[in-house]
């Protein structure tokens, strides 16, 4: 059986995220030793979903623009992935251990968490559930999965929530008329659930449980060396004012795309 | 670079800075604390450690043992198995004591951003 990573990179008019996914790729391998495969407009493209990819604009805090938010495709993840077993990331989900690596070979079919742990303790997380009364939440930042028929029809309706995405929203209740990935998965999730949270099929966290995710406020300030980065974590509610922390061998989901661009030669020194 | 960090002092909170740098460390050493064996996963927690002692004890070699998502995992070398979890325990446990003491004793903010 074949293993390995899978990216989706597709750059907008300011962010370069074909760079970050091939960072990343260079931090995947260093730590995990696997392949990483990245899919890019390019392979878009070539597969025809080129039309599936801009899913519409959002403000980016980290560039203070509005610019196009290219987050689709997602749900085809089942065929353009080339590995039998798949670990599919956010780009920007910066792998700084070998943990995830407890997924290759693992029973279940298909993982994802509904759990992640702020940079700044305590921070309030604005979506544990799609809305007060609502679903859990499970993030799409990291999927395990294998190619089964159970897998297929997680994707399968990730992309029907793609496409009745104002009918979701309504009967889910969530806010926003952006797409979201973690949505539609969560969607996903609960239907082959038999609409329970989750009874019916198994579909637990991955190896790491709760994902550590930062603020698209939150900076890099510094790699100090491989798997060790300083971090200015701005203080919630209190703008202008931050603390410096150090961050060591745990992956870190870093919402700020410039501030990875930024760490980049450094990134590319230390896990060439 | 180099003022960046000369700016980031000058606001600085010492003391969110390490109740925060606790609390990274808490989840360093959660993702360190898995381990991985025949497809499962686990978790090398005392109290699983001491039961994998306990089948040893009874006289079994090996035996199937229900993993963090409840999945049957043979284990074929029960010894073997119990060792890496003891050495993992040990080895995480130890490192985040080592950082927790410097965080502990540390007064320099800048220092304790290195640990």
């Amino acid at each position: 059986m074949s293993k390995g990573v899978v990216i989706f990179a597709f750059n907008n008019e300011q962010i370069d995220y074909e760079t970050i996914a091939h960072l990343n790729a260079s931090m995947i391998e260093y730590n995990m030793n696997v392949p990483v495969h990245i899919i890019t407009s390019y392979e878009a493209a070539v597969a025809g979903y080129t039309d599936q990819i801009a899913i519409g604009n959002r403000h980016y805090k980290d560039y203070n623009q509005t610019l196009s938010f290219n987050n689709g495709l997602r749900w085809n993840v089942f065929e353009l992935s080339p590995f039998d077993e798949t670990l599919v990331l956010d780009a920007d989900y910066l792998i700084m251990n070998d943990r995830l690596n407890a997924v290759w070979g693992n029973p279940n079919e298909l993982m994802i968490n509904t759990d992640i742990v702020p940079l700044f303790k305590d921070e309030f997380i604005e979506n544990v559930r799609l809305h007060d009364l609502g679903i859990k939440m499970a993030w799409a930042t990291a999927i395990y999965f294998k190619k089964t028929a159970l897998v297929e029809q997680f994707f399968n309706i990730m992309e029907h929530v793609y496409e009745n995405y104002m009918y979701y929203r309504q009967v889910y209740e969530f806010g926003g008329d952006l797409y979201r990935n973690d949505f539609a998965a969560s969607i996903a999730r609960h239907m082959l659930n038999s609409f329970t949270d989750n009874t019916m099929v198994s579909i637990p966290s991955l190896p790491i449980s709760r994902l550590l995710t930062s603020k698209p406020e939150d900076e890099i300030v510094d790699f100090k060396c491989a798997n060790h980065i300083k971090v200015k974590v701005m203080l919630p509610n209190k703008p202008n004012e931050y603390i410096i922390n150090s961050v060591k061998n745990t992956n870190i989901h870093f919402l700020n795309k410039k501030t990875i661009l930024d760490s980049g030669d450094r990134i590319a020194e230390l896990y060439r | 670079m180099a003022s960046n960090i000369e700016k980031a002092y000058d606001f600085v909170n010492f003391r969110a800075t390490i109740v925060n740098q606790k609390h990274l460390l808490l989840a360093q050493l959660e993702e360190r604390l898995t381990c991985y064996i025949n497809g499962g996963v686990f978790r090398a927690e005392p109290g699983f450690i001491a039961f994998i002692g306990e089948i040893i004890t009874s006289g079994y070699e090996s035996a199937p043992i229900l993993d963090v998502n409840n999945n049957p995992i043979l284990i074929e070398d029960l010894v073997e198995f119990k060792n890496t979890l003891l050495s993992s325990y040990t080895e995480v446990v130890y490192d985040y004591w080592q950082d927790w003491e410097n965080i502990r004793t540390e007064r320099d903010l800048k220092k304790i951003a290195d640990v």
